[in-house]
Formats: C-alpha cells, sequence, structure tokens
C-alpha cells in the first residue's frame, strides 16, 4: 500500500470521526431545540474550532503512527512517503468532487436562511456537514481510483 | 465518436532486462510500484516526461515502449 492510500484511508476515517462528532454534540441539541445548551452562535464556532483542530491533530498524529507501523511490519527503516503524478491526478479528482459536495451544500444553507427561517446555528452546521460530507466522498473516490489503477 | 489509448510494452521490456522488477522501475523513475502497475495495465497513461524516463531505463525509444492507438467507432 502506498504512502499516499494510507493517507486517504486516514482522511476517511477522520472525516468519519467528524461527522459522528458533529451530529452526537451539535445536530443532536440542535435538533432538540437545546442550541442555547451549546452556547449560543459563539459556543457552537467555539466547539466547531475544536473539532477542526481535533480533525488536523488526529490526522498528523495518524499518519505518524503509520509511517511508524508500516516501518515496523515491512522492516523498512524508511518507508517511502513518495506521491507522484498519479497520486496528484487521484487527489485533484477527488477534491473536485468534494468541493462541488461542500457547494451544494453551501447552496442549501443560503437557501435555509433566504426561504426556511433558519437561524445562523443551523447554517453552521450545514456547512461543517458540508465540508466533512465533501472530504468524505472525496476519500472514497480517491480511494476506488487507486484500488482500480486510476 | 472517438477513443484514444495508449498500450505497453512494459512488461515485456522489464522481463528482457534480467526480469527486472515493477519496485525496481518504481524507483529508478521515481514514481511508486502502484504506479507502474497501472501504467502496464493501460489503465494510467503516464506524463510525457514520465514515460521519456521509463524509455530511458530501457534505453529504447519512446514509441518502442508506447504505443498510441486511436480507434474510431
Amino acid at each position: 500500500m502506498s504512502f499516499q492510500e494510507r493517507t486517504t484511508i486516514i482522511g476517511l476515517i477522520v472525516s468519519l470521526c467528524v461527522i459522528y462528532f458533529l451530529t452526537t454534540t451539535m445536530y443532536v441539541p440542535l435538533r432538540a431545540e437545546q442550541g442555547a445548551e451549546l452556547g449560543g452562535l459563539s459556543g457552537q464556532a467555539y466547539l466547531l474550532f475544536k473539532i477542526i483542530l481535533g480533525a488536523i491533530i488526529g490526522s498528523i498524529v495518524l499518519t505518524i503512527v503509520s509511517v511508524i507501523v508500516q516501518a515496523i511490519v515491512t522492516g523498512d527503516e524508511d518507508p517511502s512517503t513518495l506521491v507522484d503524478e498519479r497520486d496528484r491526478a487521484i487527489e485533484v479528482y477527488g477534491d473536485r468532487i468534494g468541493y462541488g459536495i461542500t457547494g451544494a451544500f453551501f447552496m442549501y444553507g443560503v437557501a435555509g436562511l433566504a426561504f426556511l427561517g433558519w437561524d445562523a446555528s443551523w447554517f453552521l452546521l450545514v456547512m461543517a456537514y458540508g465540508f466533512s460530507i465533501g472530504s468524505l466522498v472525496g476519500c472514497v473516490l480517491r480511494l476506488v481510483r487507486h484500488f482500480r489503477g486510476y | 465518436m472517438v477513443a484514444t489509448s495508449v498500450t505497453n510494452s512494459i512488461r515485456r521490456l522489464r522481463f528482457d532486462a534480467d526480469e527486472m522488477t515493477q519496485k525496481t522501475l518504481a524507483e529508478k523513475v521515481g514514481v511508486t510500484r502502484q504506479t507502474i502497475v497501472a501504467i502496464e495495465k493501460a489503465k494510467y497513461a503516464p506524463s510525457l516526461e514520465l514515460a521519456f524516463l521509463i524509455a530511458q531505463v530501457f534505453e529504447k525509444p519512446l514509441e518502442e515502449v508506447f504505443h498510441f492507438n486511436r480507434d474510431t467507432d
């Protein structure tokens, strides 16, 4: 398994964790109309900030751990972290799909604000879901391309 | 409708070159083994630069390594 394939799997795991935390810590209270317990929009943004920070740190830690595990399993003291032109092409493909999905969620959020009487908390949540679901789908499609060859 | 594809003789050339492994070829041209596998199966068309690098490894002209097929329906 190449470095980029492992990185994609890590991205997928992190995206799933982010969606889980968004759902349990933000969606469920908002759905139960207990948004005030989150501390309003500012409190919700602070929570989101912590989730994003956790995702970044989690990605870095998992990447380091995966390189160490590969070194132990294969006995290779200097495991390759090479990213080549095919990896980059696959990454661009996944990013493009991910951006499309994020854009669709943004339009949904704007429509919610404009026509459905949403407050800003819901818009923020929809945007957070947009980024994480876009990332998740991008990772899945990248993984499919990696395993199919291109 | 015009369909195009790039095929290659890398597998045969590797065999002729003392059964060079995909990993060795990948290291010589600076890509992953998975990319060599994808190129051999004609699932991925390499960049011109990578194609020239691969041809250089086998000391063959580009057209002996890669073949361009243009099928018109």
